[in-house]
């Protein structure tokens, strides 16, 4: 088959647009233009209308028409009626427009309509008895010429209605042949929907089965993730337990060390007051684990002291004597120590053991210029020179304890 | 050869004054020496002679002058009566009086008083008749004029001027939402067939159920004219229109132009046109043409468009529910304006034909 041209293609497609037209003018009639003719005639105001203009409508358009040409108003609902009801019950236009223009409203507007006063004149003649209907027969006869005319051009008209009819008609046929075509389309089209849906819901089912074995493996690893943690915890459990018992014992050994030192006490004492007695008023002092007695002995001097232990137990015991220990790492506590911020810092060599070189070089960062460092030597060796060259003298406080000031 | 072209009144952004412009540049690229004459000018319209200087630029029998009658002068007819020169009547139309009967006493008048002077420039018996279109050669052919001493040049114009403008986004952005979008370009006279055009689109509204559909009026509202854009406004009201025709007056090129862009046609039901720059500006921008064969609108269109001999309101509708609808329709036609554009109506094809009846004078 030849492929269609684009004039063939245009002829068609006016064709059918003609066809969907006289289609649409059935379908959707459009309301008469009232607005257009009163504004044109307001320019041409004249003041008068014609017979043939109002008469020209039909039905309510006429009646609108006629109040607002000659009441120079739109009718109400009750004039509308009456008037309605005279035009169905066989009253001619002349008679409904003479009564109009002849009422008392109507005099008053005085609207002119040319030839309007005989043919009323005549159209009420006919309503009154015997002689109406003489005169009803006269007018008839006089008119026939006229109607015939008028039944001919309405059979013209009526033919050029049913023409159209005819057409749309035609175009409505092709259409609801269009239409059968494109449902047997749409049903084609529906089943191979239909057998795609039913693959879609096969792979759906499969897909279903492989996510509820994913969900079953998902919630194995849960559970061995758990079972994983939990034996984490144990462990952890066991490793504090541990903790705590080594620091219990190392406490226990340290507790019976001093026991048997008769005189510790006086020692602390003496040494707290000369080292204090060093230190300015409300000295601020840092300790690593020099024990509970040494810092309560500090405190009763009027120093602010903060320590920190890493034996639990004796951390514990120390805040059962409310004094402000913590318990953790010292060098740890030491890099957050601001710069030049401390007074004194006292230490446990023995406690601090292979971390003394670290502290005592950060001890030179914190401490104020001038500010005092303290070792207790206890059982431990004291620090080599070269870590303490920092500090510009070297004073025996007493047998145990060496004294540096930062200069 | 001197070549005087005179213009009653010149102005820069109108299609005669446009024409007028255009051809004195295309005439002087043929080589020969152009000047304009002009009783007034509006605009920026460049050096302009005032008219009692043409008999002096054109003083030998061998020059030229150009008259484009637009509308009624009284001055034309005794001035191009005393030249020594040949003459070219360019003729762009006088809408007939009767259009604007019942709107403008004045438009009336000077519509009746221009066509009036057609019979006197007929009895000057001038070297040539130049319409726009074969339709404006009608009332010249009707005065006595034999066919042989017409031709027809459509006017030159600034499409490509519209063609390389950007188009307005604000434009684009308020009307590219996919609603059914109807364009009528040209100012708001009775001849234009506004009534008609809304009475169409309210058809359309009503018989297809859409209701988002718009109609952009592009298009200046005379003020000695404005009973006619009462009537206009009337009738939207009384269709239940008003928020759906838009009118959109003096904008500049982009604005136009996205206009043309966002429009599903451009609808003419315009009852009198002596050729229509809208129409080729459709053609240039590939706005598919639907339109009543109102004066030269057909001629103008040729087969580029679909184009009706009645105005009845649903052909229009039923057409651009067609167009819509039928994607091969509306490619065709753009195609086809396309090319008429290109093969009668671009600026290289006038001054070619420009060229040929200046040819005849050589």
């Amino acid at each position: 088959m030849n492929p269609e041209s684009s004039e063939d293609q245009l002829d068609r497609a006016t064709s059918e647009i003609r066809a969907d037209a006289a289609a649409a003018r059935v379908r959707a009639p459009l309301p008469e233009r009232k607005i257009v003719a009163s504004v044109r005639r307001a320019e041409n105001d004249t003041g008068h209308v014609t017979i043939a203009e109002l008469a020209r409508h039909a039905g309510p358009t006429f009646v609108d028409q006629a109040f607002r040409a000659i009441l120079k108003r739109g009718p109400d609902p009750a004039g509308l009626e009456r008037q309605m009801a005279a035009l169905a019950s066989g009253a001619n236009k002349i008679e409904l427009l003479g009564d109009l223009r002849y009422s008392a409203e109507g005099r008053r507007a005085g609207t002119p309509i040319p030839g309007l006063a005989p043919r009323y004149f005549v159209a009420k003649l006919g309503r009154v008895p015997l002689l109406g209907a003489l005169v009803r027969w006269i007018v008839a006869l006089a008119s026939l010429p006229h109607i015939l005319r008028h039944q001919r051009a309405t059979e013209a008209s009526l033919a050029v209605q049913f023409g159209e009819l005819r057409a749309a008609l035609q175009a409505a046929e092709q259409r609801d042949a269009e239409q059968r075509e494109g449902l047997a389309a749409l049903s084609i089209a529906a089943d191979a929907l239909s057998e795609r849906s039913a693959r879609l819901e096969e792979h759906a089912r499969a897909l279903d089965a492989t996510v509820s074995d994913l969900r079953g493996l998902v919630l194995a690893m849960n559970h061995w993730t758990v079972e994983v943690r939990r034996s984490i915890d144990a462990i952890d459990a066991a490793e504090a337990e541990r903790r705590a018992g080594e620091d219990e014992a190392a406490a226990a050994r340290i507790a019976r060390r001093r026991d048997l030192d008769t005189e510790r006490r006086e020692r602390i004492a003496a040494r707290a007051a000369a080292f204090a007695g060093a230190l300015p008023d409300r000295a601020r002092v840092l300790d690593l684990c020099g024990g509970a007695d040494w810092l309560a002995a500090l405190v009763e001097r009027g120093c602010r002291v903060t320590s920190i232990e890493t034996n639990s137990a004796l951390h514990r015991r120390a805040r059962e004597r409310k004094l402000d220990v913590t318990f953790g790492d010292p060098l740890a506590l030491l890099e957050r120590t601001s710069d030049a911020s401390l007074d004194a810092l006292t230490l446990d060599a023995a406690r601090i053991g292979a971390s003394v070189p670290t502290v005592l070089g950060e001890a030179q960062r914190i401490l104020k210029r001038g500010g005092i460092l303290l070792i207790d030597l206890g059982e431990g060796a004291p620090p080599d020179a070269a870590a303490l060259s920092a500090f510009a003298a070297r004073v025996p406080l007493d047998a145990g304890a060496l004294v540096f000031v930062l200069p | 050869m001197n070549i005087g072209i005179l213009v009653p009144v010149l102005g820069d952004r109108d299609a005669v004054g446009a024409d007028a412009i255009e051809m004195a540049m295309a005439l002087e690229r043929l080589g020969h020496r152009v000047r304009l004459f002009a009783h007034s000018t509006l605009g920026n319209v460049g050096q302009v002679a005032k008219p009692g200087m043409l008999a002096e630029f054109c003083a030998s029998p061998e020059d030229l002058a150009i008259y484009h009658f637009s509308i009624g002068w009284p001055d034309a007819v005794p001035l191009l009566r005393s030249l020594r020169c040949r003459r070219i009547v360019r003729y762009h139309n006088i809408t007939p009086a009767h259009f604007f009967e019942g709107y403008s006493t004045e438009y009336v008048n000077a519509c009746a008083f221009g066509r009036a002077e057609i019979a006197p420039f007929a009895e000057l018996e001038c070297e040539l008749y130049l319409g726009d279109s074969p339709f404006n050669l009608e009332d010249f052919l009707a005065a006595g004029v034999a066919r042989e001493r017409t031709a027809v040049l459509p006017p030159f114009h600034r499409i490509d001027r519209l063609l390389h403008a950007h188009a307005d986004l604000a434009l684009l952005d308020r009307y590219q939402d996919g609603a059914a979008t109807w364009l009528s370009v040209g100012r708001l006279a009775p001849n234009k067939g506004h009534l008609n055009l809304i009475d169409a689109f309210a058809a359309y509204r009503l018989a297809y159920d859409d209701p988002s559909a718009r109609l952009l009026i592009v298009g200046r509202a005379d003020p000695r004219l404005a009973s006619y854009t009462a009537a206009i406004r009337g009738l939207v009201a009384q269709r239940g229109l008003e928020s759906s025709v838009h009118f959109l007056s003096d904008i500049d090129e982009g604005a136009l132009k996205a206009a043309y862009l966002v429009a599903d046609a451009l609808v003419s039901l315009s009852e009198h046109e002596g050729f229509c720059v809208p129409l080729i500006e459709a053609m240039a921008l590939g706005t598919p043409i639907v339109g009543y064969t109102g004066g030269a609108v057909a001629w103008t269109t040729g087969d580029a468009g679909v184009i009706w001999n009645e105005t009845d309101p649903y052909l229009y509708a039923a057409t651009l529910a067609r167009l819509r609808e039928d994607p091969s329709l509306r490619h065709l036609l753009r195609e086809r304006g396309f090319r008429r554009m290109r093969d009668a109506f671009s600026t290289e094809t006038l001054t070619r034909t420009l060229g040929e009846v200046i040819g005849r004078f050589a």
